[in-house]
């Protein structure tokens, strides 16, 4: 099993995984702590008809061009949850689930024509995109996780100062300067492509799991801003790793949910021995510490 | 006779077409505890955001100093109303106070021991070292609010632009907070505070400025607080008569 | 091919009446995470008793709906994660493991993952039952029994739906049990959606229980107008679905979400409040705002003669706008030009009496 290990398309598709959730670990934390989780969700659903679209376009499965009709619908489907809840009475839980089904709704529809439709050849793929199946990932895909997470963390690393004053304290960090609305449109972005290259990995359902989790776990073990997002995008990494290994070790074990499967147990500990979690909490009401 | 930290000139804002505050003529004294006071909805905070230049205003100008706000933004100390804060964020509050030092060190510069000692000073006048670990969610309505006003001090501005800081804390803080603001007064501070107790105003500040969507009186207190102002400022009928 | 049609309108009739609460109260995406995981409960479900069509994948799944609104209880009570990211990972976690159990153990039995997330309702009347001698398909029976049960909850239930929704603590003190209501709920969601896979796919059922709600939402002021224009909406939405799916030979689950948000989108742009609406709205308010401002300025005393410059400065107005205000005022007789600029006419000077009143403005 060791030799799994060296084997060439494990490695290419751990580093993919592992790069892909490291960065969405890091990101999605802010919008966790946002209180914004579920817009990921509904993005991640979105961008599924984009996929189709831009397969409908050019008639080959091409990564580049796949993930730039995610893209696009991922970005329209945020703007549209935008101006319903800000222009009705209607709360972004519910706006939230209408575009998710609606868009998802649509991918299904388009998928059905694209496979009943014989112009189009080679549309068993797109099921991946569903579900992630990241053993058919190819070094294209890889390549665009890497820069897609290496220009976001960059992004990040840069205004860092920025970012975290924005989301603790909006009116200050405006008050001594910082650019609210680039700070808000780059954290979208970055979510975005996030999402939209990491569909074949982890698939168009499970994707806003990368973002949630981590953010979740590192919140459960630390009270500083820096550390949590540390230990946001390692429990990521870790997580993805380990599902990786298992899917290409065991049969019938898919990449994306063998990874979420993963994180949900790293939840579940946290939520239990994190230094926040239940057990410390409860020792610490007994004793009588807590403020 | 002394001289205007912050000048505004026929400041009028509107927010979705409805005016908020009108035709706002006022001056705030360098090192006074100047308190603005107002009814509900008289455009309080509007005042102070559009002094920081925070919003847009429909006519007029803001001066600080002489200055355009957007020049002046690293002189002014602001602490935020309650509200507008994510309590839900991982930072402790030590972290917290030291965010006030960012305007120094420009934004991709590293803290180092000074600051780091500048805000443990800022936290000791606030009598609050022994919290510095804490994480900021667990503390209580009082002790966030003295986090807040060492985070000002930290910052080292000359002029504290300060949004209901004494709203809904303990009577111990509210001493402290007070006493801080004399102490930094005698420094040479300058404040200007949005406050909401009537019954305080004379025993807390020097100068106060009525409000209420236009300014119905301002000056020192003993020039301006007087019964007719405040009758004026709170009885809505004046409004639209 | 018309029973399809009937059974899309059945799926979409029993699961609004439903959804107009879940909206109501701020559940839309606890739905979908319900809507997700009962793909675990009929997984396991399908494992025990080898049969797709067993009552016992309704009542499996049923249960795992439940469990799943209890599992996000459980964890917001804690205090250690927030709602909106305990539903995103409970959901996934439990569609994950659904997920592998599928591709491990049921490759060779015949559960395809396509027909869970989109079903096919295509396929709805091959499957029949005989019910007074009539066969009928299964589905159709099953939903209909479904509508008629779901419609019973809510009369039955009316008042307390009505007031768990609107005013939980009076309700609570008024001695009704918010909480059983809130499970009674939640498990005829469950069963409605698991019931409404076969036809229309787990996933896509949220949108069958929320997007009629939610454009009838727009649209009404009482609870009661609710319910009926949702049934309307869930009418009109299956019908053109089914016909796009049927004329474009596409998904007619997938083609009716999409035509659901088409019209929504419709409502929500063109009602008598819309967008639309509201935008022209705020826009002539700007101009007459804009207007009256320029209007009160002139009417200060240092100001009773000013000229363009002085205005266009005062209110940072570009050539083009302020072409358009001043003509609209010379041309209503609100001002005058003389050769130093403008001033106001007596109709204008009324106008600001008017404004002022208008915007509360206190006396200069």
């Amino acid at each position: 099993m060791i030799d799994v290990l060296t084997s060439y398309t494990f490695l290419i598709v751990a580093i993919g995984t592992v790069i892909l959730a490291f960065a969405c670990g890091i990101v999605g934390t802010v919008s966790v702590i946002k209180g914004q989780s579920l817009i990921g969700d509904a993005i991640g659903h979105a961008t599924f008809p984009g996929i189709i679209f831009a397969f409908m376009l050019v008639g080959v499965m091409e990564t580049y061009t796949l993930a730039l009709g995610a893209v696009i619908f991922g970005i329209f489907a945020f703007f549209t949850i935008q101006i319903i809840t800000d222009s009705s009475k209607v709360t972004l839980d519910s706006a939230l689930a209408l575009i998710l089904s609606s868009f998802f709704g649509l991918g299904m529809a388009l998928k059905s024509y694209v496979q009943g439709h014989p112009g189009f050849s080679g549309t068993q793929g797109i099921d991946d995109y569903i579900f992630g199946q990241a053993a058919y990932m190819l070094r294209t895909d890889v390549y665009l996780i890497i820069i897609a997470s290496v220009i976001s963390l960059l992004l990040f690393m840069l205004f860092y100062s920025h970012i975290k004053i924005y989301v603790f304290d909006p009116i200050f960090s405006k008050s001594v300067g910082v650019n609210t609305g680039l700070m808000n449109f780059m954290i979208l972005s970055m979510t975005i492509v996030l999402i939209a290259v990491g569909l074949k990995a982890v698939g168009a359902i499970l994707i806003v799991n990368l973002l949630i989790a981590p953010g979740v776990i590192g919140l459960l073990w630390s009270n500083r801003f820096p550390m949590v997002l540390i230990i946001a995008g390692f429990s990521g990494a870790v997580s993805a790793f380990t599902g990786t290994y298992v899917s290409t070790v065991y049969a019938g074990f898919a990449t994306g949910p063998s990874i979420i499967l993963a994180m949900s147990i790293l939840v579940l500990l946290s939520m239990v021995f994190g230094s926040k979690g239940l057990l410390h909490t409860h020792r610490k009401r007994n004793q009588g510490v807590v403020s | 006779m002394t001289r205007n930290i912050i000048e505004v000139s026929d400041l009028s804002v509107a927010y979705a077409h409805n005016p908020v505050i009108w035709h706002i003529n006022l001056a705030v004294k360098a090192n006074s505890r100047t308190a603005v006071v107002g009814p509900n909805g008289a455009g309080k905070s509007t005042l102070i955001k559009s002094i920081m230049n925070l919003n847009k205003p429909l006519s007029g100008k803001v001066e600080i100093n002489g200055k355009k706000p957007k020049h002046a933004l690293k002189n002014i100390a602001y602490v935020p109303q309650k509200g507008e804060v994510n309590w839900d964020f991982p930072t402790t509050v030590l972290d917290v106070v030291l965010m006030g030092r960012y305007v120094h060190k420009g934004w991709f510069k590293r803290m180092n021991k000074a600051d780091v000692a500048a805000a443990m000073d800022a936290l000791s006048t606030m009598k609050m070292e022994a919290f510095k670990d804490r994480q900021i969610s667990e503390l209580s309505g009082g002790q966030r609010q003295r986090v807040f006003l060492a985070r000002a001090i930290c910052h080292d501005a000359d002029f504290y632009i300060m949004d209901e800081p004494l709203q809904g804390i303990d009577i111990t803080t509210e001493k402290l907070i007070i006493d801080t603001i004399k102490a930094l007064q005698a420094k040479g501070k300058s404040f200007l505070v949005v406050h909401h107790n009537l019954d305080t105003v004379e025993e807390y500040f020097d100068h106060v400025i009525i409000l209420n969507k236009s300014v119905i009186a301002q000056g020192t207190i003993e020039e301006a607080w007087k019964k007719e102002n405040i009758d004026k400022a709170y009885d809505d009928r004046s409004v639209t008569t | 091919m018309i029973e399809v049609w009937f059974v899309l309108i059945v799926t979409a009739l029993a699961t609004s009446i439903l959804g107009v609460f879940l909206v109501l109260k701020g559940l839309s995406m606890t739905t979908d995470a319900i809507s997700h995981t009962i793909l675990l409960g009929i997984v396991l479900a399908f494992f025990i008793t080898q049969d797709l069509r067993s009552p016992w994948l309704i009542i499996g799944a049923g249960l795992i709906g439940l469990l799943t609104v209890y599992l996000i209880q459980v964890i917001i009570n804690t205090r250690l994660i927030k709602q909106d990211a305990a539903i995103g990972i409970v959901f996934t976690a439990l569609f994950a493991l659904a997920i592998i159990l599928v591709s491990r153990y049921a490759d060779n039995v015949h559960l395809d993952l396509d027909v869970v997330l989109m079903g096919e309702v295509l396929f709805a009347p091959l499957n029949r039952i005989e019910i007074f001698g009539f066969s009928v398909p299964n589905a159709l029976w099953q939903l209909s029994l479904l509508l008629v049960i779901n419609c019973g909850f809510v009369a039955l239930f009316y008042k307390e739906l009505k007031l768990s929704t609107f005013d939980p603590t009076y309700a609570y003190i008024a001695g009704f049990s918010t909480t059983l209501i809130y499970y009674l709920l939640m498990t005829l969601v469950s069963i409605t959606a698991v019931t409404a896979f076969d036809a229309v796919g787990s996933i896509l059922v949220i949108n069958f229980f929320v997007a009629p709600a939610l454009t009838a939402y727009l649209l009404v002021k009482r609870l009661s107008h609710m319910i009926w224009v949702s049934f309307i909406f869930a009418f009109i939405n299956s019908t053109l679905g089914y016909l796009a799916g049927d004329h474009l030979d596409v998904s007619m689950s997938g083609a009716t979400s999409f035509v659901a948000f088409i019209v929504f989108m419709l409502v929500f742009l063109l009602n008598p409040k819309g967008f639309v609406s509201t935008k022209v709205k705020q826009h002539n308010q700007k101009k007459v705002f804009a207007r009256a401002m320029i209007l009160m300025l002139m009417n200060e005393d240092e100001h009773r003669t000013i000229s363009r410059r002085g205005i266009q400065s005062h209110f940072n107005l570009d050539d083009k706008s302020f072409k358009k205000h001043i003509e609209h005022l010379l041309l209503n007789g609100y001002v005058e030009q003389n050769t130093d600029g403008y001033t106001l006419t007596r109709r204008g000077e009324e106008y600001t009496h008017y404004t002022r009143i208008k915007y509360e403005l206190p006396a200069s």
